[in-house]
């Protein structure tokens, strides 16, 4: 049985259409990406997932759960990685851990959490202070408190120098090996082949195909599409950079 | 669900009091307005309203003290003719002073020449009766100018004094006597006026302000959207802010009892009750701002919109709900509207309280009036607040 099961959800602002009609599943272990330019209802679908969005017309399932608005039972197996990494201003990252967790009735070690996404050094440092790296990295950790079976990262990387996507990635790749479940939206497709075991990539509030990265460039190549080698495949202008730069993290 | 509440009001206590800045504002504010008007009010000497009258055959002396007393410009000084009408009208609280003259026995004053060169000087030329009057002073001991009636009695003695030495009159055509009255209704000086207010005033701002701040920032940084996915509530969100601002409020005012205390000397009366007392009273004014607050910032997501929006519904409130200065003072149907405001029913309870260690039952107008208010904005809220 599929861990996440999206039956033609659809989404309207007012007259504007954010959503029309998304369907896809999503298997145990699997990360799952959801590609596609600004505005292309991304951020919507996966909001509708989490539980923040109301879905107005179709179904959503998570682990057999109906998603619905502000409903418990689905908050205590999600993790959330919103595209906004905004908290508390004047509280330690150690201090929103345990707050979050304190939400959902458990005692955690923020130390473990801080550990896993290498800010452990950080954990007395207030929000406020941290970079934007920290602040994305840190997001995922929060994510983590409630130990969920699924996770939802929207734009993780997005802003990111190299040595912290990189970073993230890895991060992203580990979660991938303790068994969870991933949706990973981006716009960055070397991220999704990559990360993701399958993608959709979407426009204009729908799915325009789904498959694994393989598939789909298979598919393309199929239609006669040849490209224009501009410079060496076997390196690019972002492997240049990372070996003058080296993989350290900045922040 | 009391779990998460206790904990999240702990983080926000916590946020509270790491803010320097706004902690810093939500006292300075208070406190430089205290001092402010405080030391101003002290600066200028108000007008004494003096009564006069006096019995048979004192009309001459009686004009020419209003006559004097007029050049003078700070008193406003009106004849009278009954005793007991003037009695009353301290009781009223109406008029500061009461000066009655009347005939004593008459003394005997030698009359001596003027000195020229070469003569044996002064010479006694004869024998004058002068007229002596005694003026019994009756002061309204609860009057705001108190301090001021007495130093217009012992100047007008110090003058009399001077003058009748002036023209070599030997005895003094005053006697006096100082009777000290009580209006039914004690009148505070304008610095315990002002503190109470002060207090109330700063209890709102603080809780509005820091309440829409917190709302709008929360709602604009998207940390609402990701508290929406966490099992903490709208009620547990909304409880805790409740709760925090509560018990920052009351830290702020107890703070600013002290400092009103030890630098004006202003102390509430009426002991641990009157302590209890200001205590209801202030939580009711929380809850009443929490809420209103809350209404506010259902109006706007945007800082730029809600602040300004905020300071119409505060401002208005800030300069009619009698902080500065009396309710009395405005006219009757202006008077009749900032009656019912929110600041006013907490002016007032707070004052009645601290000024004149009034219970709660007393004040029984003002705790419905908020009573009311709250259930009011509480209501609203139900309706039109949202997550986003």
């Amino acid at each position: 049985m599929s861990v996440i099961e999206v039956k033609d959800i659809k989404k309207k602002y007012g007259e504007v259409v954010a959503v029309s009609g998304v369907s896809f599943s999503v298997e145990k272990g699997e990360v799952f990406g959801l590609l596609g330019p600004n505005g292309a209802g991304k951020t919507t679908t996966v909001e509708m997932l989490e539980g923040i969005t109301k879905i107005d017309e179709g179904e959503a399932f998570i682990e057999g759960i109906k998603v619905s608005q502000n409903n418990h039972t689905l908050q205590n197996i999600i993790g959330v990685s919103l595209q906004s990494n905004n908290f508390f201003d004047d509280l330690s990252l150690a201090e929103i851990l345990s707050l979050f967790a304190s939400f959902f009735n458990i005692k955690i070690n923020p130390k473990e959490y801080l550990e896993e996404v290498t800010l452990v050094e950080k954990s007395k440092t207030k929000f406020k202070e941290i970079s934007g790296g920290q602040k994305q990295r840190f997001t995922i950790a929060l994510a983590l408190v409630n130990n969920p079976k699924v996770l939802f990262l929207d734009e993780p990387t997005t802003g990111l120098d190299p040595q912290s996507r990189r970073h993230l990635w890895d991060i992203v790749e580990g979660l991938k090996e303790k068994g969870k479940t991933i949706i990973l939206t981006t716009h960055f497709m070397d991220e999704a082949e990559r990360l993701a075991d399958r993608v959709a990539v979407m426009d204009s509030g729908k799915i325009l195909k789904m498959g694994t990265p393989t598939e789909l460039i298979q598919d393309l190549i199929k239609t006669g599409f040849k490209k224009k080698i501009v410079a060496d495949e076997r390196a690019n202008l972002e492997d240049v950079f990372i070996d003058l730069t080296g993989k350290n993290l900045r922040d | 669900m009391i779990k998460r509440i206790y904990s999240f009001t702990i983080a926000s206590l916590k946020m509270t009091f790491r803010n320097r800045f706004a902690l810093m504002m939500s006292f300075f504010f208070p406190i430089a307005l205290i001092l402010a008007f405080g030391f101003f009010n002290n600066s200028s000497a108000p007008k004494l309203n003096i009564d006069i009258l006096g019995s048979k055959n004192t009309s001459t002396i009686q004009n020419n003290i209003v006559t004097e007393l007029k050049k003078s410009g700070n008193v406003n000084i009106k004849k009278i003719s009954t005793l007991s009408y003037g009695k009353n009208k301290i009781k009223n609280n109406s008029i500061d002073l009461l000066m009655y003259i009347t005939p004593s026995a008459s003394s005997f004053s030698r009359i001596f020449t003027k000195c020229n060169v070469g003569k044996a000087c002064p010479q006694l030329v004869g024998i004058k009766s002068i007229p002596n009057y005694k003026i019994s002073f009756y002061v309204n001991k609860f009057s705001t100018n108190l301090t001021y009636a007495e130093l217009f009695i012992s100047g007008f003695k110090y003058n009399a004094l001077k003058s009748v030495v002036s023209v070599n009159h030997i005895s003094l055509p005053f006697t006096y006597s100082q009777t000290f009255l009580t209006s039914g209704k004690e009148e505070n000086s304008y610095i315990d006026f002002l503190i109470p207010g002060v207090l109330a005033l700063a209890l709102m701002q603080g809780i509005i302000f820091a309440v829409i701040n917190i709302i709008v920032n929360y709602k604009e940084l998207g940390v609402l959207r990701r508290l929406a996915v966490t099992p903490l509530t709208k009620s547990d969100f909304i409880a805790s802010l409740t709760i925090t601002r509560l018990i920052f409020g009351l830290i702020q005012i107890a703070i600013l009892i002290v400092i009103a205390a030890v630098f004006l000397n202003v102390i509430p009366v009426g002991g641990v009750f009157g302590f209890a007392n200001l205590t209801v009273v202030i939580i009711l004014g929380a809850l009443m701002f929490v809420t209103l607050a809350l209404i506010i910032s259902t109006i706007s997501n945007k800082t730029a919109t809600v602040f300004p929006i905020a300071n119409l519904i505060t401002l208005p409130m800030l300069f009619l709900s009698g902080i500065f200065f009396p309710v009395k003072n405005l006219p009757s149907w202006l008077r009749s509207i900032v009656n019912l405001l929110p600041l006013t029913y907490l002016a007032n309870a707070l004052r009645g309280i601290y000024d004149h260690g009034y219970s709660l039952l007393t004040i029984h107008n003002d705790l419905i009036g908020m009573a009311v208010w709250i259930i009011i904005f509480f209501l609203l809220n139900i309706l039109f607040f949202k997550w986003e």
